[in-house]
């Protein structure tokens, strides 16, 4: 039986729809979903340059939003009687998700990748390594 | 949104001698019931519980945010700090003795998320948990909450 789903939330409304999916099927495997947030630090460099904040605000901007996230996400898996935990992170998400599926003993990894973030990043280089590196399900929503 | 907003000295429990997580929530519902947030500590304590059972509100390192939207006359967080570490179940293994219990009536939703997201990532600071931990009384407890929310707010200007 399935017993854990990791499902990676983004500080966006991505977030939302990939809680949409993976949700139902939670409740359908009767699993746990980890919901976890990763305060990206790659983005919190980029952002320091682009807004010229000090990267130590950048973080806890993002660290804010990722709670939030999380706990809409936790909201929607309570409305449908899904069991969830939380848990947020600070690195690169590419590192960090391979941490957590090991660490939380996730039987399926969910990574919800928009098609609008898909061209921002390498997505087959950060889906490959953890296809690679997981040696369990992954589902791209 | 600032966390201190949300807590009064009559919601602050310190040194609280407990033994198990339903003490730990009975106490908490109890205050709310006390300053009126809620009318009836029992119903608080059994919808704070339904949560705990869907996954521990324990965000780790020795912290629980339990939460719940109910039928609750404000918005309003209470604080318990316990004498002895509680095993919570929390996510990362540690047993907690930093409680935040958050309650906001149903209609309140996106304040409700917003508050949670507040206390979680405040609460990252470990200089303010060796405060809160060390804190005599109630006016401690919150002069920490507000010293550390001027600081990020400091940080962020």
């Amino acid at each position: 039986m399935t017993k854990r789903i990791l499902l990676l939330v983004s500080g966006s409304p991505e977030s939302k729809r990939a809680a949409e999916l993976v949700i139902p099927l939670a409740r359908a495997l009767n699993s746990q979903i980890i919901a976890f947030h990763v305060v990206d630090v790659s983005v919190a460099r980029r952002m320091r340059h682009a807004s010229g904040k000090h990267e130590h605000e950048i973080l806890v901007e993002l660290e804010e939003t990722g709670w939030k996230y999380l706990y809409l996400v936790e909201e929607m898996a309570k409305d449908e009687g899904v069991r969830i935990v939380l848990q947020q992170m600070e690195g690169f998400p590419e590192n960090k998700i391979i941490e957590a599926a090991k660490k939380f003993s996730a039987d399926i990894v969910a990574i919800p990748i928009s098609s609008k973030r898909g061209a921002a990043m390498d997505v087959g280089k950060f889906v490959g390594r953890a296809f690679r590196e997981l040696e369990r399900p992954i589902l791209i929503v | 949104m600032k966390l201190s907003d949300y807590i009064a000295e009559d919601r602050v429990i310190l040194d609280a001698d407990v033994e198990s997580p339903a003490d730990v929530l009975k106490q908490m519902c109890n205050a709310m019931e006390c300053c009126g947030t809620v009318c009836a500590a029992g119903d608080l304590y059994r919808k704070v519980q339904e949560r705990e059972e869907l996954g521990s509100t324990g965000i780790g390192e020795g912290v629980a945010v339990p939460h719940i939207h109910t039928e609750a006359n404000s918005m309003a967080v209470a604080v318990l700090i316990t004498r002895n570490p509680i095993d919570f179940d929390a996510i990362d293994g540690k047993p907690c003795r930093l409680f935040f219990l958050v309650v906001s009536p149903d209609e309140r939703r996106a304040e409700y998320l917003q508050l949670m997201a507040t206390v979680s990532t405040l609460i990252q600071h470990s200089e303010l948990r060796e405060q809160l931990l060390e804190a005599r009384d109630a006016k401690e407890v919150i002069k920490a909450i507000v010293e550390a929310e001027e600081k990020a707010a400091c940080s962020t200007r």
